[in-house]
């Protein structure tokens, strides 16, 4: 009997190392490439446009001086498809739940299509679809099919979990739809919105497929400029490019699991 | 009376609902409809990529890695996601946090960082280099397997996280139950734990089909002979200009991951 | 089958759940715990289930020690508090399931073969019956309504046939109407399967109902034990008598010697006796030779009239008279109590009311 408790112990043990194992395998090749950054070793191979450069600080210099207007575009770019999707996404999630009306059930599983439809072929087919209307919006328009989805799932998750009593509740207490939102479900559903804005952060901050297909040379979005930084620059200075792209996306992250974020799972399509 | 409530308050659902139907419509369902109303009224584009070998085998290509990589990621993730998911340890969160990170990498960055550990003088060749003066792995990452092992890198975070989710909605009491009457780990897990997890399972499969059908900064990177579906598009449609072989290419694309996706996720929500 | 449970102790982590339980469930009797929310009733349930492992003690089956033996080998049933009804199997799965698991018994005593098809069949059939479930086989319990799920659940726990039985507040996830109507047909159904069966509930009338054998528990020891009536008359302490129904109890504390006055009666008590004197709301009576009283609230409750009295002293008392008997509030009233002798809780120090 005592063994089988020892041998449940030890299997455990071994799952927790097997994960442990996963986690670092999946880390590797992120703290090789900074360590590739700092030391300036050459693991890449015959590119070299950068490999003059002295020493770090001037490395990280040399990435911002080339590529700060992109990154200013990707800033840009956030700043438009996360307050969107919210807008978008939040009210109809709680639609969903709260206040459903004919074909909203058919709606709601519509919700999660966008997710299966390559980026590229979306990317595509905006261009050939949509005219007159500025790039800027087209890109930020395949950004928000790829996050609208994550808002309207993760507000979703938090109205079901919600005691529609307590709507209720202020209802009963004279509170009108307005106050009862604004006072009462806003607050409550502010967690899911936080996690939701992050979630939309960090997957247009990503975005590729989309944003390479609808680059300019005057409309690039940072990821589309790591792909310029690794065919032609030099290791040291790809890497320095992959750390300034990392900076504010583990931040994000750990505020995410911090805030219960399982929803991440569907992200952008790689 | 309450009929009249109803009403209203279908009204007010459907008027909260409204700017995400409008994106549904604008940016999703429109561009898909305009791209399939072209190749169906440009029958020869389409006709044209199903027949040539090239097109087709890029389109196989696609669907064979996909399958594979969704399929191995799936089996790699359901141990760790159990561990994360019903054990408590300390670091849990930490080791969350890492395995979530990859979620955000672009295609490119991914294949960046397999060409820095297999590229022609990748970490991984010089350390074996340096141990045992011999020439390994060089160049992997050009060849299927290391495109195999990007693909990888990138779904096993999404299956990891699709499965805890489930995993930690699995009522404990139904393992409780089944062991009160008489039922051994493997029979638990055969007859209780898999036909209740396998609604995860397949919606785990379809996340990590979709997120490779549409990935296209890995081959980008690493493709060399081996080209991959959404490759191909991006080829017609920049470097050939040919922008119907490119829709019809889109199309094709698009069909056969929406097919997938839905088979999968049919009878996966109750 | 017989089990005796010998100073059971459990704690999660440093938080101590239940200390030095001891039990005996007599064989083939029905055996209730009740107690509050944390007494740690349900953490006995699944202890001698097997589903927890005691810190420190030992349970018997018949005799023999299964302490450390996992659950799947213990030859229990349960029921749970949520039925944990398996979802993606009918009910004719969901009541095989038991029946086709080959379970190996602790005791080589006991042992037996997994059944034949033939024999499946035909227990899921008999559990069925018994539980009047034979249109509801093909369903999933999803399909079923709550009283439905519940009957399921029982029927899954007994049709293998187990030696102990242990019900974890089966009735408390059912609306009041029907938990009545299934309180009773369940009473009749536990005694008709002749089985050692656990039973756990917080409800008074529920274990009044069911038990052979009453155990009262209260944060994590058993404060008393015994025939229900037993205790329901002569409790040994304020905890016990007021929870299981509503009691009045006199504060007695004797000075000097020879029968002691109270308000309700006159009883004979050792000098320097500290405690309560217990008298039942319906064990108060309208006696002209009595106390005065008077009435400061009545209200019918179909059965009896509720009556709060207020007597000389300041002492409040709670009586149950007769249907549509009682006198209006501020009214005067003599009242006195039916039973000769009434019990005497002895101030043992620790206890008080609760």
């Amino acid at each position: 009997m005592r063994a089988r408790r020892v041998r449940r112990r030890l299997f455990r043990r071994a799952g927790i190392a097997a994960t442990a194992a996963l986690a670092l395998a999946l880390l590797a090749p992120i703290a090789i490439t900074a360590a590739g950054a700092f030391s300036r070793a050459e693991w890449y191979g015959q590119r070299s446009e950068g490999s003059e450069v002295a020493d770090t600080p001037a490395l990280f210099r040399y990435v911002l001086g080339i590529w700060g207007g992109t990154l200013v575009r990707s800033g840009q770019v956030v700043a438009a498809v996360v307050p969107l999707a919210l807008l978008i996404g939040a009210p109809a999630a709680w639609a969903f739940r709260r206040r459903p009306f004919p074909g909203s059930r058919l709606l709601e599983s519509a919700a999660l299509v966008p997710l299966a439809v390559p980026g590229v072929a979306l990317g595509f087919s905006l261009i050939q679809a949509v005219e007159g209307v500025p790039r800027f919006w087209l890109l930020a328009a395949g950004h928000l099919a790829y996050t609208v989805p994550l808002v309207v799932r993760t507000v979703g998750n938090a109205v079901e979990t919600l005691d529609p009593r307590i709507e209720a509740a202020a209802r009963s207490l004279g509170a009108g739809p307005a106050e009862t939102a604004a006072r009462v479900t806003l607050p409550l559903l502010l967690p899911a919105l936080i996690l939701s804005a992050l979630l939309v952060f960090a997957v247009s901050w990503g975005e590729f497929n989309v944003s390479f297909l609808l680059a300019t040379p005057l409309l690039q979005t940072f990821p589309a400029a790591l792909y310029s930084t690794y065919t032609t620059n030099s290791f040291p200075v790809a890497a320095a490019a992959t750390l300034v792209f990392l900076a504010p996306v583990v931040p994000a992250l750990i505020a995410i699991q911090a805030l219960g974020g399982e929803e991440f799972h569907r992200g952008l399509p790689a | 009376m309450t009929r009249d409530r109803d009403t209203a308050s279908a009204w007010t659902g459907a008027l909260l609902a409204l700017p995400f139907l409008l994106f549904l419509c604008g940016v999703v369902a429109w561009p898909l409809a305009h791209l399939a109303g072209r190749a169906v009224t440009q029958g020869e584009a389409l006709r044209e990529v199903l027949a040539a070998g090239r097109y087709r085998t890029a389109l196989v290509n696609s669907l064979a890695l996909s399958s594979a990589a969704a399929a191995a990621s799936v089996l790699l993730s359901v141990g760790p996601a159990w561990i994360l998911a019903r054990e408590r340890f300390r670091g849990r969160d930490l080791l969350r946090t890492a395995i979530s990170l990859p979620l955000t990498f672009s295609g490119v960055l991914v294949g960046f960082l397999m060409v820095v550990l297999l590229g022609r003088i990748g970490a991984i060749p010089k350390v074996i280099g340096a141990l045992t003066g011999r020439e390994m792995f060089s160049g992997a990452a050009y060849t299927v397997g290391g495109l195999f092992l990007a693909y990888l890198y990138f779904e096993v975070p999404r299956a990891v996280m699709t499965l805890e989710a489930a995993f930690r909605r699995f009522p404990r009491e139904l393992d409780s139950a089944a062991r009160t009457l008489g039922a051994g780990a493997l029979q638990r897990l055969v007859r209780i734990g898999l036909p209740i997890a396998a609604p995860a399972l397949r919606s785990t499969l379809a996340v990590t089909f979709s997120a490779s059908m549409g990935s296209f900064g890995v081959a980008l990177i690493l493709s060399r002979r081996f080209t991959v579906a959404p490759l191909e598009i991006y080829t017609e449609m920049t470097g050939f200009l040919n922008d119907d072989v490119a829709g019809a290419l889109c199309l094709a694309l698009a069909l056969i991951t929406l097919a997938v996706d839905r088979l999968l996720s049919l009878g996966s929500r109750r | 089958m017989k089990v005796l449970v010998e100073s059971l102790s459990f704690s999660y982590g440093r938080e101590p759940v239940l200390s030095d339980v001891s039990l005996e469930l007599p064989e083939g009797g029905i055996t209730v715990v009740i107690g509050p929310s944390g007494s740690g009733k349900s953490t006995l349930l699944q202890l001698l289930a097997g589903l927890l492992h005691p810190g420190q003690g030992r349970i018997l089956f018949d005799g023999e020690e299964v302490t450390g033996v996992p659950t799947e080998r213990r030859d229990v049933g349960v029921v749970f508090q949520s039925y944990a009804l398996f979802p993606h199997l009918s009910v004719r799965e969901n009541i095989a399931f038991g029946l086709k698991t080959g379970r190996r018994r602790f005791s080589m005593r006991s042992s037996r073969r997994r059944p034949s098809r033939h024999t499946v069949e035909a227990r899921v059939w008999d559990a069925a019956a018994l539980l009047g479930l034979e249109r509801l086989l093909d369903r999933r319990p999803s399909q079923l309504s709550g009283g439905e799920q519940q009957r399921v659940a029982l029927a899954r726990a007994v049709a293998p046939r187990p030696a102990l039985l242990l019900l974890d507040e089966p009735l408390s996830a059912l609306d009041a109407r029907l938990r009545r109507a299934v309180r009773t047909e369940l009473a009749s159904l536990l005694r008709k399967l002749g089985i050692t069966v656990f039973y756990v509930t917080h409800d008074q009338e529920e274990a009044m109902l069911l038990a052979d054998h009453l155990v009262v528990l209260n944060e994590g020891r058993v404060v008393q034990a015994g025939l229900p009536l037993d205790l329901y008359r002569r409790p040994e302490t304020p905890f016990v008598a007021s929870f299981l129904g509503e009691a009045n109890l006199v504060a007695v504390a004797v000075d000097g010697k020879g029968p002691e006055r109270t308000a309700l009666g006159n009883l004979v008590l050792p000098a320097g006796s500290r405690g309560w004197l217990l008298v039942r709301p319906e064990d108060v009576k309208e006696d002209p030779a009595g106390t005065e009283a008077t009435v400061t609230d009545c209200r019918g409750m179909g059965a009896h009239d509720r009556v709060v009295l207020l007597l000389d002293g300041g002492a409040e008392v709670l009586a149950h008279f007769p249907p549509e008997s009682a006198p209006a509030p501020g009214s005067k009233v003599r009242i006195g109590t039916r039973c000769r002798k009434p019990h005497f809780l002895k101030d043992s120090g620790a206890a008080r009311t609760g």
